[in-house]
């Protein structure tokens, strides 16, 4: 099988989950408001690969401030490492092409107001729960914008205003303690737009991305986290000939090798640019060449096209004594450890002599033409660094004292402020007509939010729903954001007169944490007190899918009065009691007008 | 289906299910296996077209419910 098949992908992460099963991982938890799960395999390869071995934990989709403020979730039990934000437009706002043509710039604007200030509330509340890095994703434009040719003709069109939208992410990212941006729409740009999705995953399992991008992804995540957890290279140690020009010197001469000019010299002109950007970020060049040390010097000094010039090196050796001698030598002269070196060498018997010898050195490893040294250059993880410390320590203390001082009025700090600030409307009815297909979708593909994961026919539910001794309830849900549609599900049976039992109990799992299910019980219970019910009976068949329910009736006031052979608990509420459960506050419920039995 | 595409299609779901080498045969269903889930479909869709080149639908995914049906899928795509 092809080594790169998903299949074989998630084979080798299953090793090393075994092989590091003993050993405290560091943890990087990602929260996205599209599904990921399918990264996590390529995270734990990648991160196992480059070094830094990181155990991915997928947070529940899309439940950014749920999970920061449920300070009892086990998440906050883990030595978490890296925590990757990732929020995409689309999911967000599903409406925002639409509304940009709608309503125009300024209303996009003020909606990117506002997703700023939501990105702001959760890195502050994140920074006080955690000293994980934080990487929040900058945002790549809709696909379906990327269909219209005169979108970047208008100053003020969409374009525009989510590069603005990304420019001040990263100033708000700039303000808080080991937080980055993770240059998702980079990525995108390099990856291209339109590879980047798979509209079919994303109908089908609301992934975001494409299966082939899954590797540069992780890849790109696991060098940003171990950028900004290890110390970055501080010094780049150049081979001359065939590296910094073309040609070999002592064969060729001052006037043969190749630098500057058309092919090949403009490659090697390139590294030499790369080589003095990378000067100017702080890293120290050094060389360490076979070649005669008077006649390298005069090629700087003379050769018209050469970049780089002598004082641009803090170190040169150039003798005919082996690298492996030369590098301890450069290492003691800058009084700098070997494990801060790169070492750069278009010869990989070289490069294997370093590695074997000299382990602490970083090795780059060169393809074999060169018109892909440059990027081979640039693309080395050990020259990432996210940016200067000192500075950075600075700015966050500043702002952490601002943060303490004025919080702004549309930052949430709690669950209670989170969940009202969503502006949930219900809408709870019994099945009919227009509700009944949907109702059997979700009855038979619930597997986790599901009390008894029975799964009944249509014939069985439109019985239920005419027999007056049952009934199918079910809710709709709309947010600020958009709508969720009909996503939970409970039928009820007489069991006894008096003693309703609850079949069946379901939500989806997109609106868990939310105290819909609460609510939705709340709203079942009141309907059957209305009914002249006096006790309720709950149900929980455990299933290999469901465990997440296994006290729900517990937590909602029910008393437990059995556990039968087959594992079903049995619960009960004595409806004549005070303590029932009650409708959240911060959803609004409507009820849709019963047309047939309850009121009748 | 030949016997070698066969055993390379068991090997590939044991490798995206989790389940040990060999158990998976053409009696296989998903009530037979722990992770047989829809996110395991979508992944076992993914590591099917890489392997075999061909691209399946949501409708064939979601009809991936046993070996059977997942190797009758790939040979009406052509898969011998």
């Amino acid at each position: 099988m092809d080594s790169d098949n998903h299949a074989t992908i998630i084979q080798k992460a299953r090793a090393y989950e075994n092989e590091y099963s003993g050993t405290a991982l560091p943890e990087l938890m990602l929260l996205s408001s599209n599904t990921v799960d399918s990264l996590a395999p390529y995270l734990l390869l990648e991160s196992v690969e480059q070094g830094y071995p990181l155990k991915p934990w997928v947070g529940p989709f899309n439940q950014f401030e749920q999970v920061l403020y449920d300070t009892g979730s086990a998440v906050w039990q883990k030595n978490l490492h890296g925590i990757w934000l990732h929020l995409r437009l689309e999911d967000v706002y599903p409406d925002l092409v639409e509304a940009y043509y709608r309503e125009g710039p300024g209303a996009v604007r003020s909606t990117f107001d506002e997703l700023l200030d939501r990105l702001d509330a959760l890195i502050t509340g994140f920074r006080e729960r955690t000293s994980a890095t934080l990487l929040v994703s900058n945002f790549h434009s809709p696909l379906r914008l990327s269909f219209n040719i005169f979108d970047a003709n208008q100053d003020q069109g969409l374009v525009y205003l989510i590069s603005e939208l990304n420019r001040r992410l990263a100033s708000l990212c700039t303000r808080s303690a080991d937080t980055h941006v993770f240059d998702l729409a980079g990525l995108v740009e390099r990856l291209g737009r339109e590879a980047w999705d798979d509209p079919r995953l994303y109908y089908m399992a609301r992934m975001g991305f494409s299966q082939r991008v899954l590797r540069p992804l992780a890849n790109r995540l696991v060098r940003s986290f171990a950028a900004a957890r290890r110390t970055s290279a501080k010094v780049l140690v150049f081979d001359l000939d065939n590296t910094l020009w073309g040609g070999v010197l002592g064969d060729d001469g001052i006037e043969g090798i190749k630098i500057g000019g058309d092919y090949p010299g403009n490659i090697f002109a390139d590294i030499q640019r790369a080589a003095l950007a990378l000067r100017a970020q702080g890293y120290l060049l050094a060389i360490a060449s076979k070649n005669d040390r008077e006649l390298v010097l005069q090629a700087f000094q003379e050769h018209p096209d050469m970049l780089l010039k002598e004082d641009d090196f803090s170190s040169i050796h150039c003798h005919w004594e082996p690298k492996t001698i030369s590098l301890p030598h450069i290492a003691d002269e800058l009084n700098l450890g070997l494990d801060s070196f790169v070492f750069i060498d278009d010869n990989p018997v070289e490069r294997n002599m370093v590695r074997s010898a000299l382990p602490d050195v970083r090795v780059m490893e060169l393809p074999p033409e060169p018109w892909n040294y440059l990027a081979a250059l640039l693309n080395f993880p050990g020259l990432d660094r996210p940016r200067l410390s000192s500075e950075d320590l600075q700015r966050a203390d500043m702002y952490q004292q601002e943060a303490k001082r004025t919080r702004t009025r549309s930052q949430v700090s709690s669950m209670e402020e989170f969940l009202s600030g969503l502006e949930m409307k219900a809408t709870v009815g019994t099945m009919n007509r227009t509700t009944e297909e949907r109702i059997f979708q979700l009855i038979n593909k619930t597997n986790q939010f599901n009390l008894t994961t029975r799964r009944h026919s249509l014939d069985t539910l439109r019985r239920f729903a005419q027999q007056d001794s049952a009934e199918v309830f079910w809710l709709r849900l709309v947010d600020r954001f958009g709508e969720l549609g009909l996503i939970a599900v409970g039928i009820v049976i007489e069991e006894q007169p008096q003693i309703w039992g609850i079949d069946t109990f379901l939500m989806s799992c997109r609106v868990m944490n939310r105290e819909i299910e609460s609510s939705f019980l709340a709203y079942v219970t009141s309907q059957l007190r209305n009914r002249g019910a006096k006790e309720l009976r709950g149900y929980y068949s455990p299933t290999k899918r469901n465990h997440i329910v296994r006290d729900f009736y517990s937590e909602q006031g029910f008393d437990a009065v059995e556990n039968r052979a087959s594992g079903e608990r049995v619960f009960r509420l004595v409806l004549a009691e005070t303590q029932v459960p009650v409708w959240a506050g911060f959803i609004e419920q409507t009820t849709r007008p019963n047309v047939r039995k309850f009121h009748a | 289906m030949n016997d070698a595409t066969q055993k390379q299609v068991f090997s590939l779901m044991e490798s995206v299910f989790g389940a040990p080498d060999g158990t998976v045969n053409l009696e296989t269903t998903h009530d037979d296996v722990e992770n047989w889930d829809s996110l395991n479909i979508i992944n076992l869709m993914m590591s099917l077209e890489g392997a075999f080149g061909v691209s399946l639908d949501a409708e064939e995914a979601e009809q991936m419910l046993s070996t059977a049906l997942v190797i009758d899928i790939l040979e009406s795509k052509g898969v011998e």
